[in-house]
């Protein structure tokens, strides 16, 4: 199968499915509007209930399934590496949890609209309680999942790359070199970056300009979110006889292999959401930690214990050559 | 960027260096508008003194590869196309004089020859 129709068959399930599944959701709630009291229950708390329009069932699915299927559709459309013909895990995943979160939202706002419809009266006994409403659409929304699951092609399995030891650089006893190198997120990304930090940063301004002491606590999270975005706007990659380090532009973190641990370099190409699960920190099958800004070319350090680190960087060969090199000439004066 | 120097070479320092930053930007490795390391950081890393590595620089300045601006630091001009479509007709030449056994010395000397002439 060309990687254009397989994009388009997960495109399918983690975008056209959803929407198709939300778009019939909300033709069955406004053809339920006549039968509705003006006012229903939109919101069940420990207190108590809010009362609200009918009008914002509907509106949840509007916005809420577009938002999903955007979000999951444009990491499955970026994500994508031009040589597979099937599938990764990861893809399916990502696939198939938009379909079941939209299958779910849709589920449960008709379940909770749908008992709800009184012929124009409120009644208060018609008021369900919405644990059950929640699981069944819970289950039903993973019965969708499975479906999608299994409408697609079998997931390729995550090979391990053959990774060729790169040929070493030739280097003279006494010579000295070292690699450097810097790299970023593609542009998209780092302008999607740069929005979210924007917009994480205001909401920390404001809250702390309305900070009372319980909302103080809420901006953890979103500092810590603004930091750890920062660090991936770049790094800098060097390879000297200390071995390889990758340093964030912003000073921390700092990711170190040290030359005595090291087996030997190569170069791999790195689909981000295939191997990795997505961009940043992460760890992949087969022991291997990655520092994933973009997709493609990509040093994979091996160590002599089996595991390995992998940085997506450019003239990955460059480095890994001199790398393996340096890695040679170590183990020749330990020989000695 | 691969930077290099052989202490035991009689080739001074700073011409290594620039010898092997001409060769990233040959074989297309370093592309117009990167930006190479500070010169501190080099020198670092090479245990040489930065003023070797600014000479460097220096003279790749002069040669148009590289801009030298406040601030930015170093950084690869547009001329960096030349180099790498040049470079690439190179291993074709070192294969040739290779095959009918001329030394690197000898093909050197030609091509200086042929600059000159």
């Amino acid at each position: 199968m060309s990687r254009t129709s397989l994009t388009t068959r997960l495109l399918l399930v983690a975008v056209i499915a959803p929407l198709v599944i939300a778009g019939a959701g909300i033709a069955t709630m406004v053809a339920w509007l006549p039968q509705l009291p003006q006012l229903v229950v939109v919101q069940w708390g420990v207190t108590g209930v809010t009362f609200g329009s009918p009008a914002v069932y509907p509106l949840i699915l509007a916005i809420g399934v577009p938002v999903v299927t955007l979000i999951f559709g444009s990491i499955l459309a970026v994500s994508g590496e031009a040589a597979a013909s099937a599938p990764s895990r990861n893809e399916k995943l990502l696939a198939v949890v938009s379909l079941w979160l939209a299958s779910f939202l849709t589920a449960s706002t008709l379940l909770l609209l749908g008992f709800q419809r009184t012929g124009g009266t409120f009644v208060p006994s018609s008021v369900p309680e919405p644990g059950v409403p929640l699981l069944v659409a819970g289950l039903l929304g993973i019965a969708v999942g499975v479906g999608g699951w299994f409408a697609l092609p079998a997931a390729t399995r995550t090979a391990q790359p053959t990774t060729a030891v790169t040929e070493p650089l030739p280097l003279g006893p006494v010579e000295r070199a070292v690699w450097v190198r810097r790299v970023s997120p593609p542009p998209a990304l780092m302008i999607l970056m740069l929005a979210v930090c924007v917009a994480l940063a205001t909401s920390i301004v404001v809250a702390a300009l309305a900070a009372t002491p319980d909302t103080f606590l809420l901006e953890v999270v979103p500092v810590i979110v603004l930091l750890a975005l920062l660090t991936i706007i770049g790094f800098r990659v060097r390879v000297d006889d200390s071995g390889v380090v990758a340093r964030a532009f912003t000073g921390f973190p700092r990711f170190r292999v040290p030359l005595a641990e090291i087996d030997y370099a190569a170069v791999v190409s790195v689909n981000p959401v295939g191997d990795f699960g997505g961009w940043g920190f992460r760890w992949g099958a087969g022991r291997r930690f990655g520092l994933v800004l973009r997709g493609g070319e990509a040093l994979q350090v091996v160590r002599k214990n089996g595991s390995a680190f992998v940085v997506t960087v450019d003239d990955a060969a460059g480095a890994a050559s001199l790398l393996n090199a340096l890695v040679g000439r170590a183990a020749a004066k330990t020989t000695e | 960027m691969l930077f290099r120097v052989d202490p035991s070479s009689p080739q001074p320092l700073f011409e290594q260096l620039a010898a092997s930053i001409r060769s990233s930007v040959g074989r297309g490795a370093v592309t117009a508008g990167e930006r190479l390391p500070s010169a501190r950081e080099v020198a670092d890393a090479l245990d040489i003194n930065v003023h070797t590595v600014l000479r460097a620089y220096q003279a790749l300045r002069e040669e148009g590869l590289i801009d030298l601006r406040r601030g930015r630091g170093a950084v690869v001009t547009e001329k960096a196309t030349t180099y790498s479509s040049v470079g690439l007709a190179i291993p074709e030449l070192v294969a040739e004089a290779r095959r009918r056994g001329l030394t690197a010395a000898a093909l050197i000397a030609l091509v200086r020859e042929e600059y000159s002439s």
